[in-house]
């Protein structure tokens, strides 16, 4: 890999101008195109189409740059439109060698991505393209390798220390490694985005594993579906994949809100959640109303009673002995109870009691407490945070319930969002003192960042502040086309695996430069284990074969298994003992 | 090149004919044929056969009596006027370099016309650019004759190279009439080995 990447011989390569030397790798040239739509590259009549596919990399040398392109499209034509409509004779053998790729023949239609310069080798946006009938090659291992950089802790375009994670390989190309560069994952908001089944929470954890191995940043992690904790599930051969906590033990907690469901999924829960009642604001609530079908006049009445109530307006509001008694201490009062509550409070009474019977499924949550005293999750998840641990929220068997995981997730990621800008302000560009930079993952992302709400949660205002308070999100969604446009602008970097909906399609390439050329890339993955990385962490778009999330990545991870750890302990052991065995005689 | 195939009878600088008395070895339709032009050599492509009759093959013709095979051969042997053979000129060389392109001067009248060798039509239609000037020939049957000539080419190059000799002209046919699909459907059927 390493002498691959080697620039001399890479350079040696770049210098090497084109025609001759690479006909093998030779598939075509330019023979027309533009910046701003892509290059149309005629095929040269001994390729054939059916090798080729599209998300693949194509080189072209010429004027002393090198240009990377990918095929994003691939046409049939013909030097005459009559070969469409009366075709020659083709069982001419010789007729057919003539025709066939020369007046019949392959184009494909390629976006140049970016230029590598003879003399500073660093990968740069596109800014011009190769002349007319430049050759078009097929990128080899070593020119993708190098632009994408090796794996592991490296300068980055800008000079800084990055670490480049290995996400998997480009398709057809066995040997080379795609990195990501971590600290640009997490400097930016990120997506992984693909239909249900195809692997975004597999995809995910790689991630996720990789960012707490290489410590660029904290994690907080809403795991709906207990997938990332202890153990998840897999479709393979193995039903059960390591959680995060298995392969970082000391770098990794497990919340839960359901100590019950962790308990029988042997996932051995560091803390409990709890939500202490008094402290639930209007605000945590007011994003569920689009779940809990809230009115506006209902969304009002819960500011108004936490103005006119105090701290403790929940608590009251939903305490039915409370609601009955009120008024009733005050002798002039016409009515008691709901009503006399509304009165006061200016309401209809109507309104309150549909607010009560609406909210009332939530106020039975286990996890919502109206005991004093209780810890303080904010505070504990914070401490953890700060301490370098990532932390997985499992939400066990409320997983299945949107109310529980939205209200939660807002709940939890608003205060720490709100310390998070208060220690950021207060370490005021001392960068010793600034917050760990913190990553929030999030699924069914669209839940939180749908248009209509996205200005009132917390998880918009993330998105859209970028990285100014060093917190991030990591949205895992299968809807793309529902997150508000202003959120998908900002996300810096796309991993997406297959998706089927147009608009879903659409939404991916939202804010992306050239990304409708990428389309037809996209729509064309396998609906399993390859996936279209595009944007701040990879300098040019690329499509992967992911990397198995087996035995040999626990390894790498630095994860050893029981029996190589006996067998460590022995060897140990033995080296001990014979040592004082030695020392004895 | 043992003695020459014919005299120049007339010439322009697209074509020239030559007439020749020797019935029985009369160059090929489509074969290259040479006549030197001072420094150069011209080249052309027999396109055009003419054996015109004479008043003493009219008068045998018409005598039904007395036709043996000798006589027969003594009247083709002993002709009063020549078989007239034109070419298309397609090339001339100057030194060691060949042109495909029509030459400065066409041969003088009765210049002796040379059958090419395999060596010299290998070397003088390697290249492709007299496609043209057999296509645009209004007065030849081009397709016939561009056609006749390349596969003689083709058979004088070494047998390895053959196809793939056809095979490139092909594609520059391909190239050059792909406005003309019927001129070059007929012409790659006539070209198919």
């Amino acid at each position: 890999m390493d002498d691959l990447t080697h620039p001399d011989a890479f350079l040696a390569s770049l210098r090497a101008e084109a025609d001759g030397e690479d006909a093998g790798a030779r598939l075509g040239r330019v023979v027309a195109g533009s910046l701003s739509s892509g290059l149309e590259v005629r095929l040269d009549h001994d390729r054939r189409l059916e090798d080729l596919a599209v998300g693949r990399y194509v080189v072209m040398k010429a004027g002393g740059r090198l240009f990377f392109g990918m095929i994003t499209d691939i046409a049939l034509d013909s030097t005459h439109p009559a070969f469409e409509k009366t075709p020659p004779d083709l069982d001419n053998p010789f007729l057919r060698q003539v025709y066939l790729g020369t007046s019949a023949f392959g184009r494909l239609h390629v976006s140049p991505l970016l230029e590598l310069d003879e003399h500073d080798r660093t990968p740069r946006p596109v800014k011009t393209i190769p002349g007319h009938y430049t050759p078009v090659m097929t990128a080899s291992p070593e020119e993708v390798a190098y632009v994408f950089g090796a794996e592991g802790v490296q300068r980055d375009a800008a000079g800084k220390t990055a670490h480049y994670f290995h996400i998997g390989r480009p398709l057809e190309m066995e040997d080379v490694k795609i990195t990501l560069n971590l600290e640009r994952l997490v400097e930016r908001s990120s997506a992984v985005f693909g239909k249900s089944g195809t692997g975004k929470t597999f995809l995910s954890r790689l991630l996720l594993a990789g960012v707490i191995q290489s410590d660029v940043a904290v994690n907080l992690i809403f795991d709906m579906h207990n997938e990332y904790g202890w153990a998840g599930t897999s479709e393979g051969a193995t039903r059960q994949v390591k959680g995060l906590k298995q392969l970082f033990p000391g770098r990794v907690v497990i919340f839960t809100l359901d100590p019950e469901s962790s308990r029988r999924r042997q996932s051995n829960p560091d803390e409990v959640v709890t939500l202490p009642a008094e402290r639930i604001e209007p605000e945590d609530l007011e994003m569920l109303a689009g779940v809990l079908d809230l009115h506006e006049a209902q969304v009002g009445a819960m500011y108004v009673m936490r103005r006119r109530l105090g701290p403790g307006w929940l608590s009251d509001f939903m305490n039915d002995d409370w609601v009955d008694a009120y008024g009733s201490q005050d002798p002039e009062a016409l009515a008691t109870g709901l009503k006399a509550l509304a009165e006061d409070l200016g309401l209809h009474q109507s309104t309150l009691a549909a607010l009560r019977r609406k909210l009332d499924r939530y106020w039975r949550y286990e996890f919502i407490t109206t005991r004093s005293g209780e810890r303080d999750s904010v505070a504990l998840i914070l401490e953890y945070l700060q301490a370098g641990r990532s932390v997985v929220l499992e939400f066990g068997r409320y997983g299945n319930d949107l109310g529980a995981y939205l209200l939660v997730a807002n709940f939890l990621t608003r205060r720490i969002h709100q310390r998070y800008v208060e220690m950021k302000e207060r370490a005021f560009g001392r960068s010793s003192d600034e917050p760990k930079p913190l990553v929030v993952t999030i699924e069914e992302a669209h839940k939180f960042l749908d248009p209509q709400i996205a200005r009132h949660t917390i998880f918009g205002t993330i998105a859209r502040e970028l990285r100014k308070y060093n917190v991030t999100l990591l949205i895992v969604d299968q809807r793309p086309s529902g997150i508000d446009p202003e959120v998908m602008s900002q996300v810096g970097t796309r991993i997406t695996l297959a998706l089927d909906n147009e608009e879903d399609i659409r939404a991916v390439f939202m804010g992306v430069s050239g990304g409708q050329a990428l389309r037809e890339v996209l729509a064309r993955l396998d609906s399993k284990e390859q996936a279209l990385i595009l944007g701040h962490a990879v300098p040019m778009p690329v499509v992967v074969q992911t990397r198995a999330y087996d035995t040999e990545f626990y390894r790498q991870m630095g994860y050893a298994e029981e029996e190589e750890l006996e067998a460590r302990f022995q060897q140990n052991q033995a080296l001990m003992r014979g040592r004082q065995r030695h020392r004895l005689t | 090149m043992a003695s020459p195939l014919g005299r120049v009878l007339r010439s322009s600088t697209t074509i020239f004919t030559f007439g020749s008395l020797d019935n029985a070895d009369l160059p090929a339709f489509g074969a290259l044929v040479a006549a030197e032009v001072g420094p150069t050599w011209v080249y052309g492509l027999v396109y055009e056969v003419v054996i015109q009759d004479d008043p003493f093959v009219r008068q045998v013709v018409a005598a039904t009596e007395g036709l043996t095979a000798e006589r027969i051969e003594d009247m083709r042997q002993r002709r009063q006027v020549p078989v007239e053979i034109t070419a298309l000129t397609v090339a001339y060389r100057q030194g060691d370099r060949v042109y495909q392109r029509l030459p400065p001067r066409p041969p003088a009248a009765l210049q002796p016309i040379w059958a090419c060798d395999e060596t010299t039509t290998a070397q003088v239609l390697a290249d492709f650019a007299f496609f043209r000037t057999v296509l645009n020939a209004a007065h030849c049957p081009s397709e016939e004759l561009l056609a006749a000539s390349l596969r003689r080419a083709a058979a004088c190059r070494p047998p390895e190279q053959e196809k793939a000799y056809l095979l490139e002209a092909g594609r520059e046919l391909a190239r050059l009439l792909a406005a003309d699909l019927p001129r070059l459907d007929a012409i790659l059927r006539r070209l198919a080995p």
